[in-house]
């Protein structure tokens, strides 16, 4: 019960974040194509629809679901069409079709309102369909909140470059960014991996909403309180050091200059006069021809491009790399390699429409080990942090033991974790070297297992200081 | 888990039910031992070949015949002396003056439980025929090959500390063995036992077997289906190319090594009652899988290390498969 309670709030939430990034696209998509005439409302009511209709054939026993799928979205695209472009020609009058097709043809030339509506409305019936289908957890949730994140980024940019007004839009990346940490927060709850899972969920889900409530008001605060006068006096000032820093460097280089003598210019020999000979005016040179200088160019640009890109990407991943260093000296904190995630994702994308086009991929070496069970590797994680946890206070694994060994050296070090430790290496070793997958209860054992082993050593830590201060 | 790969856990309970009925049952006769017990019987359910070696008086033989009798199987002895032959083993053909005809009469080879005992003291041409029926469990004599039955299982035992009069075993002999084990001393307690228990009658008279032939190759095959992760292949193959790259080893060990611990960590595995290996199954058979296989350098043996030194200090450099990467371990040398 508890579960499917979990999973409805996941789906909740990952259809609302994807709402928030497509109502502010579509905002700006109508204002510049149909200005504004289009309402949004009605177009985003393709997705829950889209969705509804999609969870609908699996329980009418459809095989196929493409074609039913496509078929619906022609017909509800074309119902809300006639309704909302073409409301004064009857129904039963082709002259409406005629105009649609009129109006779809053109959309190649110069996009209009009718375009905006079918690319739209076909965008968001994929987005439903794809939601009917999908099985959320934490991996879902974080692909949605990178795409939402690129999705927002591309709109703040058109929003700082365009002429575009938006009120919405600092809200809906607020409420988006909000959505997207209580979506992977619920979805590690759900998987029993955080510490949503633990003893003090309770003391951990009120600091994470008044976390998320933190996030809003200072969103909203920095959105209220920078405005564009605001923003002019800072640019100003920031032009004002720029020019007195530019000055320095100019006075600078004038006393430098000043230091030398000014050379003594030779008197020149008077020329001679030259016969006036009149030429005919030549075309410029050219070494290449215009064709061949546009494609240079081209060249030139995307090569450009791909080291700003490489660039970008290098700085990232010292970023990256940097947060890694520094959250993994935190306590209890695991932090996950995510090297080559990027390009796996690529490859992911770049397989997927090979195989939709139904040709076959190209590269080699793609293939990988099918993932983990969520279950088996929540019980290494675990394993994994307790391995780290020890080693942290001075009883490290040997990398030739193996973890029944290493399971003598923890109950040495530490006693009365005796049942703990040996409940967690057991659990490790079946699910490790057997690949069985733990139940449900045996893991909710094991997250116990592992919070009342760090108790008991805060516990014994406490103890030793206050018997040392006697 | 590869399901055509997994055995059930009724299966690997069998095989560890069989393995406890014959501990108890071999410890009517045979005080303490639980490990080299442990180790014949894994040996068996690998079609595996066993060489205990030891000091004389500390039970070998006694252990390989208490293991024979166990197990119900057809069993045979070869005493070997120097002046042992090819054809006392295999067998020869004979005239029978009788029928006018050539016949062959099998040797005590053509068991399925044979005690080698002595080995060391047979010529090396009467050990080399043994080398065709410990790997291809059959004997070829006068150009006609006899197939040997099923199990087949070879107990040798020799005494390392005499020199005159044995010849050493031959590499590939030595390779032809799954395991060596070795006895030991038994400690204070176990020594008393062992005066009370053979002061009046040698128990063995009256040992009962525990298991059937047909059981015993029930129980080999269930072995051969347990599970062995993917990364424990690397492990075993690792420690097997660790005794070619070793600086105190002149030869390494053999694919065939490789392949021992590996049925052998799975016959380990059952006996414990688990349908899957575990790197534990793997370290604790290293040294009697690997240790009689490699020849160590001259310097190595004059400085008085051992093979089975050599193997554990391998043992502790080649890290094991878990999570993490562990502290590494400085090297002993």
């Amino acid at each position: 019960m508890k579960q499917n309670w979990h999973m409805a709030l996941l789906y909740g939430i990952v259809a609302a974040m994807q709402v928030c990034w497509l109502g502010i696209a579509l905002d700006l998509a109508n204002q510049k194509a149909a200005d504004g005439s289009l309402s949004l409302l009605v177009v985003l009511g393709f997705y829950p629809l889209a969705f509804a209709f999609n969870r609908l054939l699996p329980v009418l026993r459809f095989s196929r679901v493409v074609l039913p799928s496509c078929l619906a979205w022609a017909a509800t695209m074309l119902l809300l069409a006639k309704i909302h472009f073409f409301n004064s020609i009857p129904l039963g009058d082709p002259l409406w079709l005629r105009n649609l097709w009129q109006a779809i043809a053109q959309m190649f030339h110069a996009f209009n309102p009718v375009g905006l509506m079918i690319v739209s409305s076909a965008i968001l019936w994929g987005l439903g369909w794809r939601l009917a289908y999908v099985r959320i957890h934490f991996a879902t949730l974080i692909t949605e909140f990178q795409f939402g994140l690129a999705i927002f980024l591309i709109v703040f940019f058109v929003h700082a470059q365009a002429d575009w007004k938006s009120s919405a839009l600092v809200p809906a990346a607020l409420i988006f960014f909000s959505l997207a940490l209580l979506g992977m927060s619920v979805s590690l709850a759900r998987e029993q991996t955080s510490w949503l899972s633990g003893p003090y969920k309770g003391l951990w889900f009120g600091l994470l909403l008044f976390s998320i409530g933190l996030i809003l008001a200072l969103g909203l605060l920095i959105s209220v309180a920078v405005n564009p006068p605001l923003l002019d006096f800072i640019l100003s000032l920031l032009a004002k050091a720029g020019q007195f820093i530019l000055e320095m460097i100019q006075k600078f280089f004038a006393f430098l200059s000043s230091l030398f003598p000014p050379p003594q210019p030779a008197g020149l020999p008077p020329s001679l006069r030259m016969p006036q000979i009149s030429r005919p005016p030549e075309a410029p040179f050219m070494l290449f021809s215009d064709s061949v200088r546009e494609i240079m160019r081209f060249i030139w640009g995307m090569g450009c491009l791909t080291l700003i890109l490489v660039a970008l990407w290098r700085i990232a991943g010292q970023v990256f790399n940097w947060l890694r260093r520094k959250l993994s000296g935190l306590e209890g904190a695991e932090v996950e390699q995510l090297s080559g995630a990027f390009r796996e994702d690529l490859w992911h994308l770049l397989r997927r429409i090979f195989l939709a086009l139904r040709m076959k991929w190209p590269l080699r070496g793609g293939e990988k080990l099918p993932p983990l069970l969520s279950e088996i590797e929540s019980v290494r994680r675990i394993y994994r942090q307790l391995l780290k946890w020890a080693a942290a206070r001075g009883c490290p694994r040997h990398a030739s033991q193996t973890p029944w060994e290493y399971l003598q050296m923890l109950l040495q070090w530490l006693p009365e974790g005796r049942g703990n430790f040996t409940f967690i290496t057991h659990q490790y070793v079946r699910a490790r070297y057997s690949l069985a997958v733990p139940t449900e209860n045996e893991l909710e054992q094991l997250g116990r297992s592992w919070q009342q082993l760090k108790k008991i050593r805060s516990q014994r830590a406490v103890k030793k200081t206050l018997k040392n201060r006697r | 888990m590869d399901q055509a790969f997994a055995a059930t856990a009724p299966e690997v309970w069998r095989v560890k039910e069989a393995a406890e009925r014959i501990l108890k049952n071999v410890n009517q006769v045979i005080v303490g031992k639980a490990e080299t017990i442990q180790l014949v019987l894994i040996a068996l359910l690998c079609e595996g070949h066993v060489l205990i070696e030891d000091v004389p008086g500390v039970g070998k033989t006694l252990l390989a015949k208490t293991m024979a009798k166990s197990m119900g199987c057809r069993f045979k002895r070869i005493q070997c002396t120097p002046d042992l032959l090819p054809s006392d083993v295999t067998g020869i053909h004979y005239f029978n003056q009788k029928t006018f005809a050539f016949e062959f009469r099998p040797g005590p080879i053509i068991a399925q439980i044979v005690l080698v005992d002595e080995i060391n003291r047979a010529m090396p041409r009467t050990q080399s025929s043994l080398l065709e029926c410990m790997q291809e469990q059959q004997i070829t004599v006068d150009l006609e090959t006899v197939p040997l039955p099923r199990p087949f299982m070879i107990l040798a035992t020799q005494n390392p500390i005499e020199l005159e009069g044995t010849f050493p075993l031959p590499e590939a002999q030595l390779d032809r063995f799954l395991l060596r084990a070795r006895m030991g001393y038994p400690d204070e307690g176990e020594e008393k036992a062992i005066l009370t228990r053979f002061h009046q009658a040698n128990p063995l008279d009256n040992l009962p077997s525990v298991l059937e032939v047909s059981e015993i190759l029930e129980l080999q095959k269930n072995c051969r289906q347990v599970y062995v992760e993917d990364s424990l292949h690397r492990y075993i193959t690792a420690l097997t190319r660790a005794t070619r790259s070793h600086d105190k080893i002149k030869l390494g060990t053999s694919p065939r090594a490789s392949l021992g611990l590996y049925i052998a960590s799975q016959a380990r595995a059952a006996i414990h009652g688990r349908n899957y290996v575990i790197p534990d199954d793997v370290k604790s058979l290293a040294i009697p899988i690997l240790a009689h296989r490699f020849i160590a350098k001259t310097e190595t043996r004059m400085k008085g290390q051992s093979q089975e030194d050599i193997v554990k200090e391998i043992l502790s450099t080649v890290p094991v498969p878990t999570e993490g990467t562990g502290r590494p371990v400085p090297s002993s040398s």
